[in-house]
């Protein structure tokens, strides 16, 4: 057991926003919490939610007044979200920051400015990124300014850190590499044996391009027209649901597809266990937690083999294919073939081994202890010093930002001083109780 | 003692990264420099992580006391360095005896730089731009003729018998080249051609006295801007004649805008059906000979779909019916 510390987890994105991230950050702080540490959360003001409110296990949300633009990512004014975010930083009694994805504004913003008043910074990274598009390279660019200076970087695979060692120049010695985890206590194997007459195939994801669907709308027809006694079930919702369910309805194929439209993520695990085989046809995915609930639940895995993908399960429980119709349905098939051998609660018994939120949440604690017993030149010419190395002009433009945030600082300071900012009392509650939970999921 | 492993430690951590900066350097620095360059210019700051990596170690770093034990006596202990520490494996599923933040000698091994960068002929490229060279020189042969218009150097009859004489010859080799009229068929393109040819008739005297009201500076300004659009906007890449661009359309709007402006500077209506009309043949009718489709790494990638499956399919579809 480390030091206890007091981390504050920024991120835009977090309930009532569902998805991959909100699910880290929640499970991260729950567990870091159970180990004694205090994590608070900052995120933006969603419909419905502002201020701040307690989720399980008193854990405290703060939702920010700022302004979301775009896919839930607020607005960036560089300098906007200082004011309160110095005064949770201070009446929190912080004392480590950690910023999550590449994508939030404020979670960027969090970091210079967090940076600018001298807590031990940490990044963790999401998602992979191209270099080709516009938008790729303004996100790069933005990742190399706010990375140049934080203490310790997380990726959630160790393609994922390849990714983000080249988009953001950080040297590849201060990126650690700790995957996400599954609370494999939700996803449990179906009871019932298999069917002998029946086979099912699930996939359940967001219907858009990014997740291959444009793939499976080939492979679906072909798999069925060659077993006749496949079906599938499809979960998810999105802007290629309309193909697919086009292409159905004109093959024929309506009675052996079942649509579920979009799926919560705690009816996920009944979804999955209707199936004995899942198939995943992602064309970029950093670490991919479908395949690992799937697994969870005792299904066989088939998926496209792109980004951190390949990291994730052993040969046993996954065919691996490229993204090609026919190199998935050849893997469909060696899946169909493998199927007698399969052992579901072997399997779940496996997965909890590999991937656990206590064992994430230690690993992460570790990355916390490196940041804090850094000894780099921290002073604000320390700092200078780091962001002038950001390139030719725009390592300038980073000084003129990092040092526009430390007279905001100063100013900030002399109007609202530290010592006139409530501290928010401490809610203590049953550690022991809590140890027993995780234990009894673990 | 302590003190001195530490340091050693330190050392050793360095030369490692430096040996993996070596490999990273060695194979792909040529076409990667400013990216490489950029990290490698890091490489002060990564100093600092050195510290960070002893602190980050896990308990059971068994293997480094080995290496150490390896320099002093290096038949034996290699073997059980090897046995120690089995090879570090890109996988996650796995607990290896590794820090969080090993950086294996094989990072960054499946880099690809400029994969598909076509191999461009000097030639071939000097071919290619002479889109470019075209679309200028439709323009300049459109004000050199207005200019000569305004002149009086050329006899108005004159160039309207040779704009007609054009357009029947285009029409003919579109004919022979390509085995169809412009516009379809005889009776489209015959409608097209009257029904524009009377708007531009009918609207010309409107236009001569449309900007009576502005100085001729200001028409030669302005002229000049839109001119400049047209050929920036130009759309280059266009193969089949038509354009579903914006800027395509655009463009085409900022030059017959340019060329019904300095009609309206001419001396009759004449002058001005005829400027106009051969505007328009020039802007719209000069012939896309050099067209190219250029692709390249920059394009979105595409899931390949694979004809062979549909192809199948519907096929054995076909068989079953």
């Amino acid at each position: 057991m480390s030091v206890s510390r007091r981390v504050l987890l920024v991120s835009d994105f977090f309930y009532p926003n569902p998805g991959g991230v909100e699910n880290h950050i929640d499970q991260l702080a729950q567990c870091l919490v159970s180990r004694g540490h205090k994590a608070v959360i900052l995120t933006h003001a969603y419909e419905g939610h502002a201020g701040w409110r307690y989720l399980s296990n008193d854990l405290k949300v703060y939702y920010a007044p700022r302004l979301p633009f775009y896919s839930q990512v607020t607005f960036p004014t560089i300098f906007g979200s200082f004011r309160l975010l110095r005064a949770i930083l201070i009446g929190e009694r912080i004392d480590l920051v950690h910023a999550h994805q590449s994508f939030s504004v404020l979670a960027h913003e969090s970091i210079l400015h967090a940076r600018t008043m001298g807590y031990k910074v940490v990044f963790t990274d999401h998602s992979l990124f191209g270099f080709a598009d516009g938008s790729s390279i303004l996100t790069n660019k933005l990742l190399k300014f706010t990375l140049a200076d934080v203490h310790q970087v997380i990726c959630v695979s160790h393609t994922s850190k390849e990714n983000t060692v080249l988009r953001a120049c950080v040297p590849p010695g201060r990126v650690s590499v700790i995957p996400n985890a599954v609370d494999t206590a939700k996803f449990w194997p179906s009871g019932q044996p298999d069917p002998p007459d029946k086979l099912t195939i699930v996939a359940l994801s967001r219907m858009v391009y990014r997740k291959g669907i444009d793939l499976l709308n080939i492979v679906i027809p072909e798999m069925l027209a060659r077993h006749p006694n496949l079906h599938f079930v499809i979960g998810g919702d999105g802007a290629k649901l309309p193909l697919l369910k086009a292409t159905i309805q004109r093959q024929q194929l309506a009675a052996r597809v079942e649509f579920l439209g979009a799926v919560p993520h705690q009816a996920a695990r009944e979804v999955l266990v209707r199936g004995q085989i899942f198939v995943n046809a992602s064309l970029t995915e950093a670490f991919c937690m479908a395949i690992v609930e799937a697994a969870a639940a005792g299904l066989l895995v088939v998926s496209t083999s792109v980004g951190g993908v390949p990291e994730v399960l052993p040969a046993h429980m996954i065919e691996l294919a490229e993204p090609t119709p026919s190199s998935i349905i050849e893997a469909l098939e060696a899946a169909i073939q493998k199927l007698p051998q399969r052992d579901p609660w072997k399997q779940h018994a496996e997965v909890q081994a590999m991937y656990s939120w206590p064992q994430i949440a230690q690993r992460t604690e570790r990355v916390y202890d490196a940041a804090a017993a850094s000894a780099r030149d921290d002073t604000f010419v320390g700092r200078l010093k780091r962001y002038h190395k950001c390139g030719r002009w725009f390592g300038k433009i980073c000084c003129c930002v990092a040092a526009v945030d430390y007279m905001y600082w100063c100013w900030l300071d002399w109007l609202y001083p530290a010592n006139g900012i409530a501290i928010a009392p401490d809610t203590p509650y049953a550690t022991d109780n809590l140890q027993e939970t995780s234990l009894h999921h673990a | 003692m302590e003190q001195v492993l530490q340091k050693q430690e330190e050392e050793e951590a360095f030369a490692a990264e430096a040996k993996l900066w070596n490999v990273l350097l060695v194979k792909r620095c040529v076409s990667f420099k400013g990216r490489l360059g950029s990290i490698l210019y890091h490489r002060p700051a990564a100093s600092a992580s050195y510290f960070d990596l002893a602190c980050l170690r896990l308990p059971n770093t068994g293997h480094l006391a080995n290496q150490r034990e390896a320099e002093l006596d290096p038949s034996a202990a290699a073997a059980a360095a090897a046995a120690a520490t089995p090879a570090w494996r890109k996988v996650l599923y796995e607990k290896q005896p590794y820090p969080d933040n090993h950086t294996d000698a094989s990072f960054l091994a499946a880099l690809v730089v400029n994969a598909r960068v076509p191999r461009r002929d000097y030639w071939q490229i000097v071919r290619d731009s002479s889109v470019v060279v075209q679309q200028v020189s439709t323009v300049a042969a459109a004000v050199a003729v207005s200019v000569h218009l305004y002149e009086d150097l050329v006899d108005v009859h004159a160039l309207l018998l040779m704009i007609i004489g054009v357009t029947l010859l285009g029409c003919l080799l579109c004919l022979a080249a390509g085995r169809q009229l412009p516009g379809g068929s005889l009776r489209r393109a015959c409608r097209q051609c009257a029904l524009l040819t009377t708007g531009v008739y009918l609207m010309s005297p409107l236009l001569q006295t449309l900007t009576l009201s502005i100085s001729s500076d200001t028409i030669v300004a302005l002229s000049c801007c839109l001119l400049a659009i047209h050929l920036f906007f130009h759309d280059y890449n266009f193969v089949h004649g038509v354009t579903d661009s914006l800027t395509g359309s655009l463009s085409l709007g900022a030059a017959v805008f340019a060329s019904v402006l300095i009609a309206s500077r001419l001396q009759s209506h004449l002058h001005v059906f005829v400027q106009v009309l051969f505007s328009l043949q020039m802007y719209l009718m000069s012939p896309y000979k050099f067209k190219a489709k250029i692709n390249g790494p920059w394009d979105e990638a595409v899931p390949k779909i694979d004809m062979h499956v549909t192809a199948s399919r519907s096929a054995r579809n076909g068989t079953n019916r």
